[in-house]
């Protein structure tokens, strides 16, 4: 509310020491130089990991100046194209431990995955940098605000950024595929066309939304306190599901990652696309790309495969999520999978049509 | 938009084939005319039928900015509308707006519309839908219900201004873009044109002279502030927070009733957690991280001071870019 005052978030006092990421050189002049690493407009992996963390040392400081950009870099946050002196930009403090990058150098590409501190505060942030030779062409991030369970957002699932053994790799065209094959499970609501490892699980701006007995609880904790503007998960509550007219009484919700997409319990998600910015690290099976969660709303109802309805979430409104979503891999499979989301006007673009 | 069902394209179809009846093909449409091309866009909405609506056939239809299809967002969830209803005409350009509640199963939100109509069709449309869901604006319930329960304008907004004592289109825009200028990075010394018994609301909930609580308000100088008039709220200097005001539309301005209808951006980089007012205090704004409304803002304005203002906004991506005119 403009005229009136947003209410004030608790601010956290929390302990950053170590946390600042101080590889950048403090005096460095505009553009920066390329990042150590880069080989004839490419950019290895030590290149891209330099790119991150220049990236993210300047940001905090508030000075573009350290960041390795080429001319005419561009960036968006949440889908706006921004300046590097707005945006989270402008209200970075500090940067949490927490962070995965997701590497690419056949493309020059990197994701990053990490608790950045505004004014204190937690928020993730996932961007994707393009970085020929060094030097940052492109950043597309996603800033996911408000966020209220940090218990899963200390240190990242171990075997994210674990070099996965030869013959459990696959070809980055296939990682491409695993991710489209998630995507299009959830439009058609066919978990079980979706390659997932047994061990599968998903989190969701912090949220563990795959086989978490208490996720109710963390919901309504999250709603509890939530804004606004507040990153909503895109999953409903696993138990809403009412009872046929005089039909049986509707099973719970499936809460694996098969079980849950296959029950037709996120069929309130319309279509997910456009989905772009792939960013593919074959050594470690994990694929990382930006997508967005179209909720037509077209009915306030959602009839799941056994015939059972449970109410829209969301209350049968339009309205889109950008998610930046990541897969971790093995053999083929989906094994672990991280969303950062936040909620957007419906039918949003990406800002790089 | 290859994301959408099917059911846009189909519409715009639909409604080239069905030819309602058209409004007068007249040069200019009327008060009367462009209130009925309000009616008829809305009656459509609620019906889910774009055939009902007059549009053209390349009518354009943005909603929170955004634009969608004929038969997206609102066309496939609106299933009716309140009681509120508040019209703006502009019989000089041809265009309309309202502000209004509309009904999406149950979920209850301000809209504020605009439609321009040429050659006897509607050729433009947009929406601002002040949900209270994910991504959300606006005052929620609470504002809707309070607009309800009016159920109409005050009818100060409709009455007509004396012929001599009317404005200019150029004076009344001036005007209203004083407000705009006065409240980005505001001050507290700029020129601040409000007649002494200005009263705004926002989101369907009075946010001057009040003498209750306002829950959202918070417990700090918020509940001080919005007991204060117009004038001495701007003169306080606490919006200093918002940063731009940007990509002010004023598509509206009806002269015989002194109305200014706009629509705009408001950018809060959320740099200012706090201020410091004129009068030397410190306070907390609450306002730490970035956040941009886009919303209608409507003004009465007689003798060249603001008397009236009603805004409904949503929220929408920081730096959210215009989508009109047509990029």
């Amino acid at each position: 509310m403009r005229h009136v005052m947003p209410r004030a978030g608790r601010l956290r006092s929390v302990a950053l020491a170590g946390a600042m990421l101080l590889l950048g050189a403090c005096n460095e002049k505009a553009g920066g130089d390329a990042a150590a690493g880069e080989q004839a407009g490419g950019c290895d992996r030590d290149c891209l990991t330099s790119v991150v963390d220049r990236y993210l040392t300047a940001m905090v400081a508030h000075d573009p100046t350290r960041a390795p950009f080429a001319e005419g870099a561009k960036f968006t946050e949440n889908t706006s194209p921004l300046s590097f002196t707005d945006g989270l930009w402008l209200t970075s403090t500090a940067l949490d431990p927490y962070r995965v990058l997701i590497r690419d150098p056949e493309t020059s590409q990197v994701a990053y995955v990490g608790i950045v501190r505004e004014h204190g505060r937690p928020v993730l942030l996932a961007a994707r940098f393009k970085a020929p030779g060094g030097r940052i062409t492109e950043v597309e991030t996603v800033v996911a605000r408000d966020l209220k369970l940090m218990k899963n957002l200390q240190t990242p699932r171990a075997p994210i950024m674990q070099t996965l053994p030869q013959d459990q790799r696959v070809s980055r065209d296939k990682l491409v595929a695993l991710a489209n094959a998630y995507f299009d499970g959830i439009e058609r609501s066919d978990g079980k066309m979706i390659p997932f490892d047994a061990a599968c699980d998903r989190l969701e701006n912090g949220l563990q939304t795959t086989n978490n007995p208490d996720l109710m609880a963390e919901l309504a904790a999250a709603a509890g306190e939530g804004r606004q503007a507040s990153a909503p998960t895109p999953l409903p509550p696993v138990n809403m599901a009412r009872p046929a007219p005089s039909g049986p009484r509707p099973a719970p919700s499936p809460s694996d990652c098969t079980g849950q997409i296959d029950s037709g319990t996120m069929s309130f998600i319309t279509s997910v696309r456009p989905r772009r910015g792939y960013v593919v690290d074959e050594e470690t099976g994990t694929v990382f790309g930006l997508f967005m969660f179209n909720h037509r709303g077209a009915s306030t109802d959602i009839t799941r495969k056994d015939g059972t309805t449970m109410p829209d979430p969301f209350g049968g409104q339009p309205w889109s999520m950008q998610m930046a979503e990541f897969f971790k891999t093995r053999s083929g499979k989906i094994w672990l999978v991280e969303a950062i989301g936040t909620p957007l006007p419906f039918g949003a673009r990406m800002g790089w049509e | 938009m290859t994301w959408l069902p099917k059911i846009g394209a189909s519409a715009i179809a639909l409604t080239a084939l069905a030819a309602p009846s058209a409004l007068p093909a007249q040069t200019r449409c009327d008060r009367a005319c462009l209130t009925s091309a309000m009616t008829g866009f809305l009656d459509a909405l609620v019906s889910r039928d774009p055939a009902k609506a007059r549009l053209a056939s390349a009518a354009r239809y943005t909603e929170d900015g955004v634009e969608l299809p004929v038969g997206e967002g609102l066309w496939a969830t609106a299933t009716g509308l309140g009681r509120y209803r508040h019209d703006f005409a502009d019989t000089q350009t041809g265009n309309a707006a309202v502000v209004t509640i509309i009904d999406e199963g149950g979920h209850k939100s301000i809209l504020s519309a605009r439609v321009k109509v040429a050659g006897g069709r509607i050729t433009e449309a947009e929406t601002i839908v002040s949900r209270a869901g994910p991504g959300g604006g606006g005052m929620g319930g609470m504002g809707v219900e309070a607009l309800e329960k009016i159920g109409a304008p005050e009818p100060l907004w409709t009455q007509a201004v004396p012929a001599g004592e009317r404005l200019s289109r150029e004076e009344l825009q001036r005007v209203a873009n004083q407000y705009f200028v006065g409240l980005e990075k505001n001050d507290g010394k700029g020129d601040y044109p409000f007649s002494d018994d200005c009263i705004r609301l926002e989101g369907g909930i009075p946010t001057t002279n009040r003498t209750e609580k306002l829950p959202m308000a918070g417990d700090g100088y918020g509940q001080e502030l919005m007991r204060l008039g117009c004038k001495a709220q701007f003169e306080q200097g606490f919006y200093r927070w918002l940063d731009r005001i940007r990509d002010r539309r004023f598509p509206v301005i009806g002269a015989e009733r002194g109305v200014v209808f706009s629509f705009v951006f408001f950018d809060h980089s959320g740099t200012m957690p706090q201020v410091t007012l004129r009068d030397g205090r410190t306070v907390k704004t609450g306002v730490s991280q970035p956040f941009t409304w886009e919303l209608g803002e409507a003004f009465k304005i007689t003798n060249r001071q603001i008397r009236r203002i009603e805004a409904a906004m949503k929220q929408a991506p920081y730096g959210m870019g215009p989508n009109w005119p047509k990029r």
